[in-house]
Order: structure tokens, then sequence, then C-alpha cells
């Protein structure tokens, strides 16, 4: 059984022009699984109690042999799932990998992304340092927002009144229950790849000739370049980096009588944090949050009646404008408020919306493509004249 | 076949009930469990004594932290210089007094004979961070609120007053009530 398992693998059929961000699928896969050994390795030692919580890991770090190494895999190595799985997504974006007929793998995809960013979330208040309580407080708060339900969903998600010992095993328990619901979904996700196919590198393009050649040789191999990059650089990171992404703040014990001064999540949340911030309204945050995940959700149905490579082209300008926003926003969620960067991140939250956009980027697109090309035929005749 | 018919009703009764009761052994505890219910803590005495004029103590009750801050006669007489027209949100968040009072500096005290006293929920209305005190007030470090020094809302992201607990003075004893 494990032989016809492989040579199906091995005989995988993949289109010859692939697109080089596609290793990152493979990055993908080997990080989670070796997340989940390290987590597991992690919840061994880990005792979700207020008391505890935050000086078992730094003992774990201290006294158990390679704990500390096991401790920083897990934390760089979350970090460097989010960098590949957001490239992962922007480039299936990017390249439409979700219309003719993926739809449902798209779907299993952005429902398993959802899950992880939520695993992520959980995992980081999990530490129980200053900015881990802080920003479950203030996520609490955002969750209280949501109209009708939100005091209660708060008090439920909590289990008390206030970020607690109660809420730190919740968190625990989903923590280690989520990754591998999420697990599941991408196995889905993988076998739904191999079933409907992968893109082509220029589907866009109708007439060129697709060729497929077996998965073994070539494209295994850049595959296995890619961990093998991957890995390269978790050591690295993990041997000679360790707190590259650990907030300083965060060495300190949860105390519920001081708040640090500059709160911001792990880098990783911080678009979905600055839009959060964006807006006066709280709910109003929240419900950007959700049309973000709704334009993710609706891709394929929204992009499905373009198939003529100008409106592709339109389409990636689209992409690219909305990516940088999104890379924006980034950047604004870890600054401290000021009026500048509130209207900037709300500006960034609105060029991102402009993604509902996209069916009417062709006309747009053509018409803006022909006033130019009226205003340089203009100059062109009058210097013509001139001379 | 007619007698089959005839105890059909009654079957069906009875599977319903069955299922009624397996939903009650086994789906609602689970759950039920999840949901909270909140135990109020007994009452919280504290001597007003041992807060000197000009100084903040900060307690705990409920598990929420509770700001108690004994204000001096210069900060009291600088909070009521502005006006309330001034003022984002006009409502003062006193669980004490009916919903609607306007958010005089007097509304906000603990009673009429001890305008000086102050007892705040130390939480930022916004989203929930911890103020720090400052001399004419409190300033939230995380986005930024600024609080005049009887917890209103002066600038800054939050739209609400600090909210004021129920709580009651008897010579000198401040009692928090659930």
């Amino acid at each position: 059984m494990l032989q016809t398992l492989l040579n199906r693998l091995l005989s995988f059929k993949v289109p010859k022009l692939q697109h080089k961000a596609q290793c990152f699928s493979a990055i993908l896969m080997l990080s989670f699984c070796l997340q989940i050994l390290s987590g597991i390795a992690m919840a061994i030692h880990y005792e979700p109690s207020a008391l505890s919580a935050f000086y078992c890991l730094h003992k774990m770090e201290r006294n158990c042999k390679f704990g500390w190494l096991v401790r920083s895999s897990h934390h760089i190595g979350s970090s460097l799932t989010f960098g590949a799985l957001y490239v992962h997504l922007f480039k299936n974006v990017y390249c439409r990998s979700y219309s003719f007929g993926r739809e449902s793998t798209w779907f299993v995809g952005v429902l398993a992304f959802v899950l992880i960013i939520m695993t992520g979330f959980l995992g980081s208040v999990l530490p129980w340092g200053q900015i881990s309580y802080w920003a479950a407080v203030v996520m609490s708060n955002f969750v209280e927002a949501i109209p009708f339900i939100g005091k209660f969903l708060k008090t439920t998600l909590l289990g008390g009144p206030n970020v607690g010992e109660a809420t730190l095993k919740r968190c625990f328990v989903f923590h280690c229950i989520l990754p591998f619901v999420s697990l599941m979904l991408v196995i889905i996700h993988i076998k739904l790849v191999h079933e409907k196919g992968q893109l082509y590198h220029s589907d866009c393009r109708l007439p060129v000739k697709r060729v497929y050649i077996p998965m073994y040789p070539t494209y295994m191999i850049m595959l296995m370049r890619a961990c093998l990059f991957y890995l390269l650089t978790l050591c690295t990171l993990c041997t000679l980096f360790p707190d590259v992404f650990t907030n300083q703040a965060n060495y300190y014990p949860a105390n519920y009588l001081n708040t640090p001064p500059n709160i911001k999540p792990e880098w990783y949340f911080m678009p979905f944090f600055a839009m959060l911030k964006a807006f006066e309204v709280k709910s109003m945050g929240i419900l950007s949050i959700i049309l973000t995940f709704t334009i993710l959700i609706t891709l394929p149905y929204v992009h499905r009646f373009i198939p003529f490579w100008e409106a592709v082209q339109a389409y990636r300008v689209f992409v690219i404008i909305v990516s940088v926003s999104f890379v924006c926003l980034a950047c604004l969620g870890g600054l401290s408020r000021t009026n500048f960067t509130t209207f900037f991140s709300r500006v960034c939250v609105y060029v991102f919306w402009l993604f509902f956009c996209c069916p009417i980027a062709k006309p747009i697109f053509r018409s803006v493509k022909n006033v130019i090309w009226r205003i340089s035929y203009k100059i062109y005749k009058h210097v013509d004249n001139k001379s | 076949m007619a007698t089959v018919y005839k105890i059909l009703p009654l079957w069906y009764a009875y599977s319903g009930l069955s299922v009624f009761v397996t939903a009650n052994l086994l789906v609602l505890p689970l759950i039920g469990q999840i949901t909270f219910k909140q135990v109020l803590s007994p009452m919280l005495t504290i001597n007003l004594k041992k807060i000197d004029p000009g100084k903040i103590l900060i307690t705990t009750w409920n598990g929420l932290p509770i700001f108690i801050r004994n204000r001096t006669f210069a900060q009291v007489k600088t909070t009521r210089k502005t006006k309330l027209s001034s003022f984002k949100d006009k409502l003062a968040r006193n669980d004490n007094l009916p919903p609607g009072t306007l958010a005089f500096d007097v509304n906000r005290c603990v009673n009429k004979d001890n305008q000086n006293l102050l007892v705040v929920m130390a939480s930022c209305p916004h989203l929930g961070c911890l103020p720090e005190s400052t001399e004419d007030g409190w300033f939230c470090s995380c986005h930024g609120s600024r609080f005049d020094a009887s917890g209103r809302i002066v600038s800054g992201p939050s739209t609400f007053n600090m909210r004021i607990p129920k709580c009651t003075l008897y010579n000198n004893q401040l009692v928090l009530e659930p």
C-alpha cells in the first residue's frame, strides 16, 4: 500500500512551467509538521496555570536538555510558517490558482489559513508574559464590541470577567486541538490538489501548449532544495538568534497591575491589528477583518469571468496594490497611535476593500490605457508639427 | 398491521423523549460547562486613612482592578474649570446614580461630602489596558487615551468615561458591594 502511494505520488503529473514560488507549499508542509512535533515536545513540559506557566517555560529552557532549542524552534518556526503562508497566499492570488475548477482546494486552504491564524494567536497567549497577557486583554475587548452577543461571547471565551487562569487553560486546550483539525484540512487540501491538478504557469495565455511531466526528478528536487533552505534558515535563527521575534517586555511575567508601554502582537498579526486599530468604532474594525476573509473566500466567484490577457493584467495590478496596502498595514500596526497612522491605516483598509471592485477592473484599465495613448499621441503630434 | 399504526405515535413520543433526555444528559452539560456564571466576591472594605492626598491606591475586586484616588484641592479645582461641552462623553458612567446623569465632577465623586475622593474601574474603556496615573489624571499608554482627574475622557480613541463601580462610604471605610 505504501508503495502504491509512493508510486502515485512520484508519478503525479505537474506542469512543466512551474512558478518558482510553488516551493513554498513544500516548505509549509515541512514547517507545519515540525511545528506539531516541537509543540508536542513542549506540551509535555507546560503547565497551564497562571502561577507557573511563565516559569515552567523558562525552567524548560534552562534545565532540560535542548529545551531552549525546542522552544526557540517552535517560536521562530511559527514566524517562518506564517511568512511562508503569506507568500503562498500571495502567489496563489496573483496567479489566480483558485479558478478553473479548483475552487474546493481554495476553500479548504482558506479555512485552514483561518484556523492556523487562530491557533497562532492562542499560542501567543501561552507564555503568559506581559505582552501575551495584555494582547489577550486587548483582543477580548475587541470581542466585546461585537453587537448583541459580544458580552456573552467575551465572558464565555475568557471564563471570567477578566483574562485569568481559566483563559489560559482554554487557550492551551484549543492550541492543542486546532493544529490537528487544521492538519486534517491540510491533508484534504493536498488530496484535492492531487485530484484537480495544479495551475499551469501561464494559464492565462490560452493558446500556449501545456506540457505535463511526472513529479519525481525535476520538481521533487526543486521542492527538496527549498526545504533544505528552510531548514538552514530555521537552524541559523534558532541557534544564533533565538530571540529575534521575541518582544522584550515578554520576558517579564504577566502583571495585571502594570501595562507595558507599546503592546503589539507578533508581526504576522500586525495587518489585522492595524485594521482593528484603524477605526474609532470597534465593531468597524471587526467588520473589516471579516470582510478581509470574505474577500478571500469569494475570490473564485468574483473573478470567474476574466479569460482575457488584458483583464488579467489589470487584475495583477490590483493584486499588487492590495498587497502593498497589506504590507503597509503590517508596518503601521507596530507604530504607536497618532493621527497620521490612523489616517494612513484607514486609507490602507479602504484600498484593501478595493479588491471587491476587481470585476470592473478591465474597463477601468482599458479607459486609463486609452487616455494615456491619446495624450501621448497628441504630444507626439504636437512635437511632430513643430519640427 | 393496524395495531402497529396504533402504537406508532407512542413510538414517536418514546423516541423523541429519549432523544430529549440524551441531549439533556450529554450535550447540554458539555456546552453548559463552557459558559461562565460570575460568582461575585463578598464586599470589600478599604480604610481610606491609608491614602494621603494626591495618592492613588490600586486594589482588585471581582477580578477587576480598581483605582481609589484621593485628589488634592488644586486637582479638583482644575477639573471643574473645564466646561462639560468640551468633553467627548457627557454622561457620568456612575453606577450609584441613575443612568443618564451628566458628567459633572460632582456626579463622579463618591458622595457630596467627600468630593476629593474618586473610585473608578482601573481599565481603559477603549481596550482594557491599565492607565498610568499622571499629575492631571490618567494616561493610557496602549493607544494614548488621556483622562482628567475625575476619569473623564479628554483626548484619544476611547469614547467613554472611566466607569465608577457601586460603592458606599461609612466614616472613612469604603465598601464595595456586589
